[in-house]
């Protein structure tokens, strides 16, 4: 007896837990008693969360934080994030001034903003759409600027072949022009990067050294990668662009229902969209209590789609509220056939059972969904709370979303990324590729089949370019013609070396100080130009992405809800900052030293001198000298 | 410490014994219209070019008067003496120039030479530092006791007003005469080469120029060849030969074309910027022409789905998005939509940007007079 009293005291406790209408709690905070009344009114609507309430609260906090009234911006941006299940600009905020004062709680804050920033569906899309955009904006600009350095560094490699052609043929325009004219031709072509990335990789090619060359392959299939794969950004286009039938239907799980979401979801005419926009009507119409038709539309989404979880909670919802309690469990038990770990429908199942006064299979199916993290639902969907719901609706999940997004994202015509980067390209990026791999193909084609001869390298004095037609290799090592004349018709090593070792220094320090003037031009420059391509490499990237964010002020794609956006100093230092980094480094990039050996001509021929010498100093007997015997005088 | 003063005072012959007898090492530079140093390392002289390379190169001149080394010669070491440093004697000997054992003769000859120079001037000044430091860099190639250089400097210059007697001007021309087949008078070393020189050039200048020996050592040579009577004196200066030049070949030069070339790149340049201004838009779109500059990008067909037609349309969506989210915020906090959107900019809800892109991309705004709807439309 008294064990069955016990059951029952706790079974009533149970009910009385699960079942109690508590107070709308965060919204009684709110001061403002026209915003109050907007979030009652969206409640009302069914929202999960209140973005806009929130977005009030965070900016007042935001205007107090600068009046310097921290306190008071702590609650209110406590009371924002608590109003929006997964608006993570409040926690950033709070992290970042507890940071400043040396609050501890920065830290939680700042891991709970990166969480709500990986459950938001949009937010996801955002940064991935963002960050891919950029990973593929830097890669084709550091390719770019890098070939454009690399040509820079072997400019005088290429006007070399291009003077020995022509200046053999034509005496004007003078052979020194011809660089420029060329360069004059290719800009005013505007042929877009896409091409010019190939003129310069075909022209450089040759010159590079293995390392170099490497690094640029590097580079070229990385692109190349980027650029085979392009078609799947298309997946992020419907995500991004707010009109999309992806972006209608994620807009259910952070609106409530209005005119407007109706409309715009009612729009979708698209078949393919059918159990998903029908499954969405449903649930708006749930939302307001209309459950005869809300059951048609949900009953349509699951004859369409048979495996469409959410709806099948969402119908089991209709019914629990028209009290049909064995529909219910059908269609959460359906729901738990396709999807057996959703924490929702096991919930919702727990609390049919309850209704049905099945306690023991309730309490199995409540600590079910407990277990499954029935308590990260009620933090990412507020609203539910203030409405002391007994079960909860499903939305679209951010797997759902995603679906719909690459479905939605097959249907375009061209690739996304193809037209954000054409105006610059002027070639389809995803058939970069193609361009790339046959560039290259003809790049080390000619590169293996270009004659020894007409194959330009460095003089081993002065490093200034030298080709087989032009270079002396009279002495045992590949002079220039100056190097060459400033020896001719010398016969001692030692004078040789040291005239050739005068003029090396002379040319290297010219050289030194007209290399500085060009490759300040842009950062990383000095690095290239140095053999330290890495580094070189990776300022150029960081500057690009620099220069992108400033030109786009933060993102390319932005969120329209983000008030992060709007104007933080550090959107403008930190790109600064890095450019100027990027800069200061290259500038202050020291001159490596001369790894040229001492000694330019070969080891023999001073082995030759040394012993003529020696033998000369022991066999020739010694004269008398006429001051041996001035004193006779 | 110091010894310095006018040769008027103390000759310098007087000097060079002082720092004989003393065994003295150091510097003496004697100063008249030119600086000479001389170097001495206990008592001898060491050498007489300076170690520092201000100076005139006694040495260098030596070479190049009394034909040692050509014009072009002496170009050549001048330059590799300009770009390695080198001293010239080391250059010499590594070029080949002459030997070892040439080279000492030279030395010596050339240091005679220039001691002879210096005690024949009338007016000098001399400062000789002591201390073997000042030796350290000096290159020499003999150690000379300057007893024997003074007594031979002090003959020569004795001698020479001698010889400028017979020889009155080097612009003379003396002329060679037949070697008696009968008796023929010995002749040395220097007498020989004199000899056999005059059998090409009569001009006591260009022989001094080409005899490979000092000036005293011409003249005395053609002294003695004068007294052994293989000379005479012709009295009459010679005349300037003139100096034939040959015509340059004129090397005819291959006419390279110069005309075709230019019109060409004349051409290269205005069909480049032809082909950027109209082909590679039609090519390759949107390119880069001039007229297109500034214009929202291309659209794509996107007919049928509810997908943005380009850029452009996902621009203004985002727009139209940012809007509404505003214009919500302020019926959430004001109860009713703004009058106009210049509201949202000044109550910051938000960013001035965002207002100048609507107005941009051509959206209006309207709110009902109660203020509770409102309508965005897109001007057509």
């Amino acid at each position: 007896m008294i064990q069955r009293c016990i059951a029952i005291l706790l079974s009533a406790g149970l009910l009385l837990a699960f079942c109690t209408r508590s107070a709308a709690g965060p919204v009684e905070e709110i001061e403002d008693a026209r915003v109050r009344s907007y979030s009652y009114d969206q409640i009302m609507q069914g929202t999960p969360a209140l973005l806009v309430p929130s977005k009030i609260l965070y900016r007042e906090a935001v205007d107090l934080i600068e009046k310097g009234e921290w306190e008071s911006a702590r609650q209110k941006l406590m009371l924002a994030a608590d109003l929006s299940g997964n608006y993570p600009d409040p926690f950033f905020t709070l992290a970042k001034n507890e940071l400043l004062r040396f609050d501890p709680n920065c830290l939680p804050h700042l891991i709970e903003g990166f969480e709500r920033l990986a459950q938001n569906f949009y937010v996801q899309a955002l940064v991935g759409a963002n960050l891919a955009l950029i990973i593929t904006i830097a890669a084709i600009g550091t390719l770019f600027l890098t070939l454009m350095h690399m040509t820079l560094k072997y400019w005088p490699f290429i006007e070399h072949s291009i003077r020995e052609r022509y200046s053999a043929r034509f005496s004007f325009p003078p052979a020194s022009w011809i660089g420029g004219i060329f360069l004059i031709v290719l800009v005013s072509m505007r042929i877009g990067i896409a091409l010019y990335i190939m003129i310069l990789i075909l022209s450089v090619w040759v010159s590079l050294k293995t390392k170099e060359r490497v690094v640029l392959i590097g580079m070229i299939v990385f692109v190349s990668a980027l650029s085979f794969f392009a078609p799947c950004s298309n997946t992020l286009a419907p995500v991004v662009d707010q009109g999309s039938a992806t972006r209608r239907l994620s807009l259910i799980n952070e609106r409530g229902t209005d005119d407007e979401l109706f409309r715009l979801i009612s729009g979708i005419e698209d078949p393919a969209y059918g159990a998903s926009r029908d499954y969405a009507v449903g649930t708006l119409l749930y939302r307001l209590g209309i459950l005869n038709e809300a059951r048609d539309f949900l009953l349509s989404s699951v004859t369409m789609d048979k495996d469409f979880a959410p709806a099948y909670i969402n119908l089991g919802n209709v019914y629990f509220k028209q009290e049909d309690y064995n529909r219910a469990l059908a269609g959460y038990q359906n729901a738990l056939t396709i999807d057996g770990e959703n924490a929702l429908a096991h919930y919702n199942l727990g609390q049919t059972y309850i209704e049905k006064m099945l306690f023991a299979e309730s309490s199995n199916s409540l600590r079910r969904a407990n277990e499954l993290g029935i308590e990260d639902y009620k933090t990412t969907h507020p609203a539910t709370q203030f409405r002391n719901l007994t079960i909860f609706e499903e939305g679209f999940s951010v797997r759902n979303l995603w679906n719909l997004a690459y479905i939605e994202g097959r249907t375009r015509k061209g690739v996304f990324f193809s037209e954000i980067l054409g105006p610059f390209l002027l070639f389809p990026f995803h058939y970069m590729w193609i361009l790339l791999v046959l560039t290259t193909i003809v790049a080390i084609t000619i590169g293996i089949k270009t004659p020894k001869a007409k194959k330009t390298f460095n003089c081993e004095n002065c490093d200034r370019p030298v080709c087989g037609i032009c270079a002396d290799e009279e002495l045992g090592a590949s002079l220039c013609p100056d190097c060459a004349g400033v020896v001719e018709g010398l016969s001692s090593v030692k004078v040789m070396e040291a005239l050739l070792r005068h003029r090396r220094q002379k040319i290297l320090k010219s050289q030194a100080k007209r290399a500085r003037r060009r490759t300040l031009l842009l950062p990383g420059g000095t690095h290239i130009y140095q053999g330290k391509i890495f580094a070189g490499t990776f300022f150029i990237t960081a500057s690009l992405i620099a220069v992108a964010s400033l030109a786009w002020r933060g993102f390319y794609f932005k969120d329209p809800s983000s008030l992060i956006d709007s104007g933080s100093i550090w959107r403008l230092i930190v790109p600064v900052a890095v450019i100027v980094y990027s800069y200061l480094v290259s500038f202050l990039q020291k001159e490596p030293k001369d790894s040229r050996p001492f000694w330019i001509l070969p080891q023999e021929l001073r082995d030759i001198e040394k012993k003529e010498h020696e033998r000369k100093t022991e066999t020739v007997p010694k004269e008398t000298m006429p001051w041996e015997t001035a004193d006779v005088l | 410490m110091a010894l310095e003063g006018n040769v008027k005072d103390f000759g310098l012959s007087e000097i060079f014994q002082l720092i004989a007898l003393q065994k003295k090492s150091g510097m003496l530079s004697v100063t008249a219209d030119e600086t000479i140093a001389i170097y001495f390392r206990d008592g001898q002289i060491i050498s007489t070019r300076d170690r520092r390379s201000q100076l005139r190169d006694p040495l260098k001149n030596y070479l190049a008067n009394y034909g040692f080394l050509e014009r072009s010669e002496t170009e050549r070491i001048e330059r590799i003496q300009s770009e390695t440093k080198m001293d010239l004697i080391d250059i010499l000997i590594r070029e080949k120039f002459f030997s070892e054992d040439e080279l000492d003769v030279i030395y010596y000859d050339q240091i005679q030479e220039t001691i002879q120079e210096i005690l024949s001037w009338p007016k000098s000044y001399y400062k000789f530092n002591i201390g073997t430091q000042l030796l350290q860099g000096v290159q020499s190639r003999a150690s000379i006791k300057v007893e024997g250089m003074l007594m031979e400097s002090m003959r020569r210059i004795d001698e020479l007003a001698e010889l400028f007697r017979i020889f009155t001007s080097e612009k003379m021309a003396v002329k060679r005469l037949e070697m008696p087949q009968e008796k023929p008078p010995k002749l040395d070393r220097q007498e020989e080469f004199i000899y056999e020189l005059l059998e090409q050039d009569t001009h006591i200048e260009r022989l001094i120029e080409t005899a490979k020996m000092a000036r005293f050592c011409t003249y005395e040579a053609l002294k003695n060849l004068l007294e052994k009577g293989l000379l005479e004196i012709t009295e009459k200066p010679v005349e300037e030969k003139a100096v034939e030049i040959e015509p340059k070949a004129v090397v005819k030069k291959k006419h390279k074309p110069r005309l075709l070339p230019s019109f060409a790149t004349i051409l290269l340049l205005v069909a480049a910027f032809a082909v950027g201004e109209y082909l590679v838009p039609i090519v390759l779109p949107p390119g880069w022409c001039a007229a297109s500059m500034g214009s929202p990008s291309g659209t794509t067909d996107q007919s049928g789905t509810l997908l943005a037609d380009g850029l452009g349309e996902l621009n203004l969506r985002y727009t139209e998005a940012v809007l509404k989210q505003g214009l919500e915020e302020h019926m959430a906090s004001r109860g009713t939509y703004p009058i106009s959107l210049e509201v949202l900019a000044a109550k910051k809800i938000i960013l001035r940007r965002t207002l100048d892109e609507a107005q941009h991309q051509g959206l209006t705004y309207h709110t009902t007079e109660n203020g509770l709807s409102y309508s965005l439309s897109r001007n057509q």
